[in-house]
C-alpha cells in the first residue's frame, strides 16, 4: 500500500512542478533557518569533538556575595575557586581556566587574540587536534613556563603557515615559547598560557575575580551531587569581607542552565520560548502550505472518489495524504540541510556563528527529523482531514 | 442481495428542493443482470449511487444481504464497498498517474494481501478482460473501449458479489459497447455475479435479465 501512495506522491510532485517549487521552496527555507538554529544551540550546550564531556559538565563563573539587605554577582577569583571548589570530593576532574582579550605585537604589526589562563586539566577536558607540539603539563603550570599554545590561523598569517613550535612569542612583555599549534576553533587568534603567568589577581586574598571552572562529574547523574556539595562549601566559605557581606552563594550551571542564564532568566523559561518561536516560525510557511495542499487535493479530487468507491476509508484516505505530506517534507528536509550547510559555511566565514558548530551530530539530525515530522504534520493533517471528508459523489463528479 | 425500501432523495438548496427519487422499492437477486433506464436527470446515476453506498439516501433504507446500511460506520462502508461491491463509471474513472496494472489492483490495496498476490490477482482480471499487454501502460496511452475494460477489471479483481455499472457504454461506438456487454455477460453467467447497470440504450438494456424504468425520480411499471 505504501508503495502505490509513495508513486502517487511522487507523480503528484512531477505533474505540478510550480506548485512542488512554492511547496518545497517553503519546506526548505523555514527547516534551514529551523536547523541553524539548531545547531547554534547545540554548538552552545552539547557535547562536541573539542569539548566532548559538555554533557558531564559544571561551570562555575559566577558567585554571589550576600549581605541581609544586598548581593552582588561577581566572577569568581582564582583565590576562591582554588581554596573552596578545586578541593571537592565529588568532581572528577575540576579545571580552573580565564578568558581574556590581549593585543601584542610580533613583526612589527599589531595583534589582538583570545586569550586564556589555564591549569594542566584544562588540556584533559578539552579535545583539541594539535596540529604540531603538544599541550604544557601540570609541572609546566606549577613552575610557570614561559610557554604557549596557539592556534591555526596564528600560526598561518603570522609564520606564513611554517612550523612555529619552538619559536618565541613575546606575550605581556614575557617572551614564551611555542610548544603546541590547535586546530582552529573560532575565526579569532587564539592563545593559551599557563595560569601561574597571570599576574592580575592569582595571588589576590578576595573572592571576585577573573576566572571559571569547569567541574567533571562521573556521570550525568552525579551533576546535583556536585551542585549540593558546592552550596554546603559555600555555606562554610569563611567571609573576607564579614562586615560588608555575610554569605556567598556559588552559581553552578550546567551547559544547557549556563545557556540559558546568558539570554533569560531560566532554564524551563528560555526553552519554553525557543520552541514557542520555532512554532510559531514555522507555523506561518505551515499555513501557506496547507493552502497549496488543499489546491492540491482540489485538483485531485476524482482520485479520491475513486479510493473511496473501491474501500478507502477516510482514515486510510488520511494516512495516504500525511504520507505524501511527510514525503515532500522529507525531500524539501534534505534541501534544507544541504542550504543550512552552506549558510553555515558562509556564517562561520563572517564570525556570526562558532566554528566548533557542527551540522553533521547525531542530535542535531534527530533533532532536525523530528522538527520535519512535526512540520509535515502540521502542515498535512488537516488538507488529508479535508480531503478524507469530501463527498464520493462529488468527488467523482470532478 | 440489494433491496431498497421506500428510498427517497432530496436535493435542498436555500431557495429550491428538487427530489431526485421518490419512494422507490427495488428488490435485486443474486446473479441478476438488471438495467436501469430513464431520460437524463430522472435519477438513474442516483439510485444506482445509493445502491453502491456511495450517496445516502433522505429516506428510506438500503439493506444489502439483508442488513440495513443506514447504522454502518465509515470504515464499514468501506469495507462492504470493497468486499462486496465493484464500481464502472461511464468516464473509467482511472488513475491516470498509475498504470494499467496499479490501476486494476486498486481494491485489493485496501486488503491484506501480498504485493506479489495483487500483482498476479491483477494481470488474472487484466487477461479475463484481454489487455494483459498493456499492464505498464498508462491510461493515457489507452482508447476509450481498453480504459472501460481496465475498469472493468479493476472492479471484478477483488471478486465482488455486486457490480453497479454506471452507463459503461456511454463513451464508446456500438462495436466497443459490444465488446463490453460481451464482458459482463460472462461475468453474471459464468462468475454469477450480481450487475446493476445504468443505460441510456434500450439494444443494450434488452441484453440484460430485467429492465427498470424511472421516470421523475419515480419507478415506471
Amino acid at each position: 500500500m505504501f508503495k502505490n501512495y509513495v508513486k502517487i506522491a511522487w507523480k503528484v510532485l512531477w505533474r505540478n512542478k510550480f506548485f512542488t517549487f512554492v511547496s518545497l521552496f517553503g519546506i526548505s527555507l523555514t527547516l534551514m533557518t529551523v536547523i541553524i538554529l539548531i545547531v547554534l544551540i547545540d554548538s552552545k550546550v552539547g557535547n562536541s569533538s573539542i569539548d566532548p564531556y559538555r554533557s558531564r559538565s559544571v561551570y562555575v563563573d559566577k558567585i554571589e556575595l550576600l549581605s541581609p539587605d544586598r548581593w552582588h554577582p561577581y566572577t569568581p577569583s582564582y583565590y576562591f575557586l582554588d581554596k573552596y571548589v578545586r578541593p571537592l570530593k565529588t568532581p572528577e576532574m575540576v579545571s580552573i581556566h580565564a578568558a581574556m582579550m590581549i593585543s601584542f605585537f610580533e613583526k612589527e604589526k599589531k595583534y589582538t587574540a583570545d586569550m586564556n589562563y589555564t591549569d594542566g586539566n584544562y588540556w584533559r577536558l578539552m579535545n583539541y587536534n594539535f596540529e604540531e607540539g603538544n599541550a604544557y603539563k601540570d609541572e609546566e603550570v606549577a613552575h610557570a613556563a614561559p610557554v604557549v599554545v596557539i592556534n591555526e590561523k596564528m600560526k598561518r598569517d603570522i609564520w606564513g603557515g611554517q612550523s612555529c613550535v619552538g619559536k618565541y612569542i613575546e606575550i605581556l612583555d614575557v617572551k614564551h615559547r611555542i610548544i603546541g599549534v590547535v586546530e582552529n576553533t573560532s575565526t579569532s587568534y587564539m592563545i593559551w598560557l599557563p595560569l601561574t603567568h597571570d599576574v592580575r589577581d592569582l595571588r589576590n586574598v578576595k573572592y571576585d575575580g577573573n576566572y571559571a571552572a569547569t567541574l567533571l562529574a562521573k556521570n550525568e547523574g552525579d551533576i546535583d551531587n556536585i551542585k549540593a556539595e558546592l552550596q554546603a562549601v559555600a555555606s562554610r566559605a569563611e567571609m573576607i569581607d564579614p562586615a560588608r557581606y555575610s554569605k556567598v552563594r556559588i552559581i553552578a550551571d550546567t551547559s544547557m542552565e549556563k545557556f540559558a542564564r546568558s539570554i533569560g532568566p531560566g532554564k524551563e523559561l528560555v526553552m519554553s520560548v525557543i520552541i514557542s518561536f520555532m512554532i510559531l516560525f514555522m507555523l506561518i510557511p505551515a499555513v501557506n502550505l496547507v493552502n497549496v495542499n488543499i489546491s492540491r487535493i482540489l485538483d485531485r479530487a476524482s482520485e479520491i472518489g475513486i479510493r473511496k468507491a473501491f474501500g478507502a476509508s477516510s482514515k486510510r484516505l488520511i494516512l495516504q495524504f500525511v504520507v505524501e505530506n511527510i514525503m515532500i517534507t522529507l525531500f524539501g528536509g534534505l534541501i534544507s540541510l544541504v542550504m543550512a550547510g552552506i549558510m553555515l559555511q558562509l556564517l562561520k566565514g563572517m564570525n556570526f556563528v562558532p566554528v566548533t558548530a557542527n551540522l553533521i551530530n547525531w542530535r542535531v539530525f534527530l533533532l532536525s527529523i523530528v522538527t520535519t515530522l512535526f512540520f509535515a504534520l502540521l502542515s498535512g493533517v488537516y488538507p488529508a482531514y479535508k480531503m478524507s471528508r469530501m463527498n464520493v459523489v462529488d468527488a467523482l463528479k470532478n | 442481495m440489494i433491496s431498497l425500501k421506500a428510498i427517497e432523495k432530496v436535493y435542498r438548496t436555500d431557495t429550491i428542493e428538487t427530489v431526485a427519487l421518490n419512494n422507490i422499492n427495488i428488490n435485486i437477486n443474486k446473479g441478476e443482470f438488471v438495467s436501469i433506464m430513464g431520460p437524463s436527470g430522472c435519477g438513474k446515476s442516483t439510485l444506482l449511487n445509493i445502491m453502491g453506498l456511495l450517496d445516502i439516501p433522505s429516506r428510506g433504507e438500503v439493506q444489502i444481504d439483508g442488513k440495513p446500511v443506514v447504522s454502518f460506520k465509515d470504515a464499514e462502508l468501506a469495507e462492504l464497498r470493497n468486499r462486496k461491491l465493484g464500481f464502472i463509471f461511464q468516464s473509467y474513472h482511472l488513475i491516470n498517474d498509475l498504470n494499467v496494472l496499479d490501476n486494476t489492483e486498486l481494491p485489493l490495496i485496501y486488503r491484506k494481501i501480498s504485493g506479489a498476490e495483487r500483482k498476479r490477482r491483477a494481470m488474472e482480471a487484466l487477461t479475463k478482460v484481454g489487455l494483459s499487454a498493456r499492464a505498464k501502460h498508462y491510461p493515457g496511452q489507452l482508447s476509450g473501449g481498453q480504459r472501460q475494460r481496465v475498469a472493468i477489471a479493476r472492479a471484478i479483481v477483488g471478486q465482488p458479489e455486486i457490480i453497479l455499472a454506471d452507463e459503461p457504454t456511454g463513451n464508446l461506438d456500438s462495436v466497443m459497447g459490444n465488446e463490453i456487454m460481451k464482458i459482463l455477460n460472462t461475468l453474471t453467467q459464468d462468475d454469477k455475479v450480481t450487475i446493476v447497470m445504468v443505460t441510456h440504450d434500450e439494444q443494450i438494456a434488452r441484453q440484460t435479465s430485467r429492465l427498470i424504468r424511472l421516470y421523475d425520480g419515480s419507478l415506471v411499471n
